[in-house]
């Protein structure tokens, strides 16, 4: 594919790194129209990827391939070697996938640090007998669980707002809420969905600060579709330009900005 | 960044920590007394203002089961009847021909519910909002006939039971004996629901109905919750069928009509859809309102009991609980408090599952 020369430009250097993330081929149909055309690339882990593409590109499709909301018609995605492609939406969280949607999606009638608890779902083990007879084991994980969410609150910036109930915050404390439930899975890959969409000169700015501090000092790999250019370049270890549901480059942002084929798909939609 | 900040996380859990044991120890305190007041209510009463409380008891277990199905999850019921029948027919049949003890019925009566609730879900998976209102109004519509339809039922006429004693040594009657049986299974009731709902399950279970697709991919099975959310709401309502058998000493198929479903729909609403509490003023609604309505109009009775739902509803669209739930969150809030159960009700009756179940109930 076109995609292959820019290749191996910066980590893949000397020994190859493990690849958290491989999609292969990866093709996805809506009635007539090819949303995904053999989508192939791998993300390699402590990276942090961006995946950019004009509207109507594929990036949310793809995303939602990998969180299996899709099945895609052809195709194989491996998450630390492992296929998903026997993997029912709820089981991704406990494979090691965490993500936050356009919009973000919390649980409006909860509290935020409930909200932030939920994320921990997938990692617990408390069932329904447990629960309701309080047997041994089930307070420490719920006490383990609230020090994970309060953590995770307090890594967005939020712990003072963990009792308020979710409805009652601002779009951009939605987004960091959701970012922290999603931590709370304790992901090894984290997919965030245009986390600047809607957000502020100085919102997106310490938003760039809080991705970097995911891959630093959580250790998590960082996949995001964003529009934001700027987010995008400054940010990432690798870029994946899609177009018409192709990867039409992927590699460095340097590399990527110097792609004719980017400048035509991408830029050159500007007038 | 983080270092500091998960010094801060750990400093503010352990404050949150400290609170929760002072105004815990209030809370025990409270709840000690009230239920030492409700345990010695039955002794200033007549027999038969006994019974009526009994019964309060009853349907408020009933409608607790149908507040963690509806208020919790978002499915919305109306063949709970069905289920409390399913459970009053197992004790009686259980007593009547097996001579089974009464209150070793109630494990069977669970069981029947849990499973009959399982089998039912996994149908109701496949259908939301109106659509599964009427495919459990099909349960409330066959239930009567069903029961009427075999001989080990009693048919039309029912099963009689032998209203069980007080044990012996205790020195009370039998009424005041079956008002505290009654009280501590609804006191269990209240604990396990308590627990449930403020534990992974519990919030599965609001996770799936705020948001069905964030809720999967937090890792939440929603088919797995959704029919554990029925079979567990059908035990609660089951047993408390089993508790109607045992106190009144009687079923027959008409008791179990489909306007007990809907009773126990609008016990729900009037005490709040997504409240532990709002039960027991369920439970009050059904049990006395009727009376009370015919008291006022012996010719219009409904008429009365409509006018009393509506007002309710208008006065209190949330419920009785669910409207006072949020000025205790507030002062609790006020008070540095942590979330609780009745608190993350009170938050609960926001906006979304009420306006659910006021489109499905439409």
């Amino acid at each position: 594919m076109s995609a292959l020369p820019l290749r191996g430009t910066a980590a893949a250097q000397g020994v190859a790194p493990a690849q958290l993330l491989e999609v292969a081929n990866v093709t996805m149909r809506f009635g007539g129209i090819v949303a995904l055309d053999g989508v192939t690339f791998s993300v390699a882990a402590g990276r942090i990827a961006g995946l950019i593409g004009p509207n109507g590109a594929g990036k949310t499709t793809l995303f939602n391939c990998l969180s299996r909301l899709y099945r895609p018609a052809h195709g194989d995605i491996r998450l630390n070697g492992r296929s998903l492609n026997d993997c029912a939406p709820s089981d991704i969280a406990r494979l090691g996938l965490g993500r936050t949607f356009q919009s973000p999606t919390l649980f409006d009638s909860l509290s935020v640090l409930d909200n932030v608890k939920i994320g921990g779902h997938a990692r617990g083990r408390n069932g329904p007998l447990t629960d309701a007879f309080t047997l041994p084991g089930s307070r420490g994980e719920e006490h383990e669980l609230e020090r994970t969410a309060r953590a995770m609150l307090a890594f967005v910036e939020l712990e003072g707002a963990a009792s308020r109930p979710a409805a009652s915050l601002t779009f951009a404390q939605r987004k960091r809420v959701e970012l922290a439930r999603a931590l709370a899975t304790k992901p090894s890959l984290i997919l965030l969905d245009e986390p600047a969409g809607g957000l502020n000169h100085d919102e997106v700015a310490a938003l760039g600060t809080l991705i970097r501090s995911i891959r630093d000092q959580l250790a998590i790999t960082v996949l995001l579709v964003e529009h934001h250019m700027g987010l995008v370049m400054s940010l990432s270890d690798q870029v994946v330009v899609l177009n018409f549901g192709r990867v039409i480059a992927d590699g460095t942002p340097e590399a990527v900005r110097g792609v004719p084929a980017v400048t035509e798909a991408y830029l050159g939609t500007r007038h | 960044m983080n270092d500091g900040a998960s010094a801060i996380a750990s400093e503010k859990f352990v404050a949150d920590g400290d609170a929760r044991v002072r105004i815990g120890t209030w809370r025990r305190f409270a709840v000690v007394g009230l239920i030492v007041l409700a345990a010695a209510l039955p002794f200033g009463l007549s027999n038969y203002q006994v019974f009526e409380l009994t019964q309060v008891m009853i349907y408020a277990i009933a409608v607790l089961g149908l507040n963690i199905l509806t208020g919790y999850n978002g499915q919305i019921s109306l063949g709970h009847g069905g289920f409390f029948a399913a459970g009053a027919y197992t004790a009686a049949v259980l007593m009547h021909r097996y001579g089974v003890p009464y209150w070793a019925t109630l494990p069977p009566a669970a069981l029947v519910g849990f499973a009959l609730g399982l089998l039912f879900g996994l149908p109701a998976l496949r259908f939301e909002g109106p659509y599964l209102a009427l495919v459990t109004l099909a349960m409330a519509v066959a239930t009567p006939q069903t029961l009427k339809y075999f001989s080990w039922t009693g048919g039309n006429q029912g099963l009689n039971l032998a209203k069980p004693a007080a044990p012996p040594g205790l020195g009370i009657d039998r009424d005041r004996w079956l008002y505290l049986f009654v009280f501590v299974i609804l006191l269990l009731a209240i604990r396990i629901a308590a627990n449930l709902l403020n534990g992974r399950t519990g919030r599965a279970w609001m996770a799936i109905r705020d948001h069905p697709i964030a809720a999967a991919a937090m890792g939440i099975d929603t088919a797995r919750y959704k029919t554990l959310a029925f079979g567990t709401s059908t035990l609660f309502t089951a047993v408390a069928g089993a508790l109607s058998a045992i106190v009144v000493g009687f079923v027959a198929p008409e008791s179990f009509s489909l306007f007990l479903s809907v009773s126990f729909l609008v016990g729900s609403a009037v005490g709040g859809i997504a409240t532990i509490a709002g039960g027991i003023i369920g439970g009050f609604f059904i049990e006395f309102v009727p009376n009370f309505a015919n008291d006022i109009s012996d010719a219009a009775p409904w008429a009365i009991y409509g006018l009393a739902m509506l007002l309710f509803m208008y006065a209190m669209p949330r419920g009785v609980v669910g409207s006072f739930g949020p000025l205790v969150a507030w002062l609790r809030a006020r008070s540095g408090r942590a979330a609780a159960v009745s608190e993350v009700s009170a938050l609960s009756t926001n906006a979304k599952p009420r306006q659910t179940s006021q489109g499905r109930l439409e």
